[in-house]
């Protein structure tokens, strides 16, 4: 009698260590994934930031193309969070491509100063946004190959830890299956 | 781009002659040293035949035996030291030659913008800027350096040798029959295990970096130095795993910033690493400093052991042989270029 209780409590206690490591281990690799999402956060605040100079310097030489300043404009005030900048980064990302190769168009702004250091800056964001989103999906993609695979997956759904959507599946952000944390 | 076809022009139109002389000039202490053997070693046939011709009358049988006896071992001595002294020789005219071959071809790669100091030892604080192993754990010594640039981009290089000096302990035991006791010593001895035996290579790379980041080969496979290389390295970081299937198979990265490190490690820039692992293939230690330089460390390569390489003394240096030599140097000047991403843009992400 003594033997049996001795094996269920043997078997209770190692059950609760293997959830607690399980619990550990997905909590790691799911705050991999909010701190990839933070810095991308800063990134793209940082991106808005030059943005607002970049709308500054070039108004003047804009005349014919006003709806990619406009886009720019709106996309930059309209940044709640990190999510808006998920769905509409690539277009903003062309817009300020198409932006940046007016100095071709216009000499007088390729020798402004001000111009060129943005250029640089802004040259410099996008890029580290490019890392930031490779860095993104390479959590995503670990977190998500952890939680599938049996007997991962059990104590996934036991803690309630859900896929995270990879950085390019617009479609999949638009019908909000990307989870964060005040969503979960 | 240097060609092949462009530096034969350059060895046809004035090289020939300056190797031609360097060849002779090199090869002079060994023709030297041939003269003076054969000369010792005709002396010696002499003296015995002397020996045989006219002594035998004077002395008896058994006094002629011996000292016949010790003219022919020393006849067989002297061929043996003759022999290891002309092979000596030989071996330091290749050495010599190797190396004026190598500075005639660096001299084409870069005719203005060259250092190159062959016999120089590196001081302490070059081995500092290479950044990579914790040199307070280790011992270090190399030469070699060479200083250039090409195509406008500049790099350095020097062969480089880090050991480790490992305390081991040898037992021997025997046994004193008077008391019937057997003794067992220990006998201490440092032994010496190379953690890098190479080329270190460093070129500038286009990005600013603000964090050190290590690529580490996964293919060591001297245990010991599989064990210890990351107590050797100086800072590590965290491991990081890379979109590259590739450098992912070959390397382990390290870095304390990953979203830095994937910035300086586009994909671009991945390839290029891949391209580098074509170019040589042997195994190779990376990293990218604070300064926006990189460091390469290529192993089991050293311009030292390219001196070494032998060659036909007998016959003048053939244009094969130099056109050997370009396609080696060519290989080391243009790993700089791999890292060049002047071109580079957003996109490549």
């Amino acid at each position: 009698m003594n033997m049996k209780y001795i094996g269920i409590m043997l078997l209770l206690v190692f059950l609760v260590v293997i959830s607690i490591i399980y619990y550990n281990t997905m909590l790691k690799k799911e705050n991999g994934i909010k701190n990839a999402l933070s810095s991308l956060d800063v990134m793209f605040k940082r991106r808005n930031d030059l943005i607002g100079n970049l709308v500054s310097v070039v108004k003047g030489y804009m005349k014919y193309e006003s709806k990619t300043l406009e886009r720019l404009i709106s996309a930059r005030l309209n940044y709640n969070n990190i999510k808006d900048a998920f769905a509409i980064s690539d277009s903003i990302s062309n817009d300020i491509k198409s932006v940046l190769a007016l100095g071709e168009s216009y000499p007088e702004l390729k020798a402004n100063e001000q111009f060129l250091s943005l250029q640089n800056a802004l040259v410099e964001a996008e890029d580290l946004i490019s890392a930031g989103r490779r860095t993104y999906n390479a959590h995503v993609t670990n977190f998500n190959n952890f939680i599938s695979f049996f007997p991962n997956l059990i104590f996934a759904k036991l803690f309630n830890f859900h896929k995270y959507a990879l950085f390019n599946i617009n479609e999949e952000l638009k019908k909000g299956r990307i989870y964060y944390e005040n969503e979960k | 781009m240097k060609t092949k076809s462009d530096f034969i022009d350059f060895y046809q139109r004035g090289g020939k002659k300056i190797l031609k002389d360097a060849y002779y000039k090199d090869k002079a202490s060994y023709q030297k040293a041939i003269k003076k053997c054969i000369f010792y070693q005709l002396l010696i046939l002499v003296i015995i035949i002397i020996n045989i011709l006219f002594f035998n009358r004077i002395f008896n049988e058994y006094i002629m035996f011996i000292t016949l006896l010790t003219e022919i071992i020393l006849f067989f001595l002297f061929l043996i030291i003759n022999i290891r002294l002309i092979y000596k020789e030989k071996k330091k005219a290749i050495y010599l030659i190797n190396e004026d071959i190598y500075l005639y071809v660096v001299s084409y790669f870069s005719p203005n913008d060259y250092i190159c100091e062959p016999e120089t030892e590196l001081a302490v604080s070059e081995f500092n800027k290479m950044g990579l192993f914790n040199l307070n754990l280790l011992n270090y010594c190399g030469c070699n350096f060479t200083a250039s640039s090409y195509l406008g981009k500049k790099f350095i290089y020097c062969d480089v040798t880090l050991y480790d000096l490992v305390e081991r302990i040898k037992h021997d035991s025997y046994y004193d029959n008077v008391e019937n006791i057997k003794y067992i010593i220990n006998y201490h001895y440092q032994d010496q295990i190379n953690i890098f035996n190479g080329l270190y290579y460093e070129t500038e790379i286009s990005h600013d970096n603000y964090n050190y980041i290590y690529l580490i080969p996964n293919n060591i496979s001297d245990k010991f130095v599989k064990k210890n290389i990351l107590h050797y390295i100086s800072y590590k970081g965290y491991r990081i795993e890379l979109e590259n299937l590739q450098i992912s198979q070959k390397y382990c990265v390290y870095s304390f910033d990953e979203i830095r490190s994937r910035y300086i490690l586009s994909l671009t820039l991945m390839e290029k690493i891949n391209e580098l692992d074509k170019l040589l293939p042997n195994k190779k230690y990376l990293v990218f400093k604070k300064d926006g330089r990189v460091g390469i460390y290529i192993d089991n390569f050293s311009i030292e052991k390219l001196k070494m390489k032998s060659f036909n003394i007998h016959k003048e240096i053939s244009l094969d042989y130099l056109l050997s030599w370009f396609n080696i140097v060519k290989k080391i000047f243009q790993i700089s270029l791999l890292f060049d991403e002047k071109n580079k843009t957003s996109k490549d992400n």
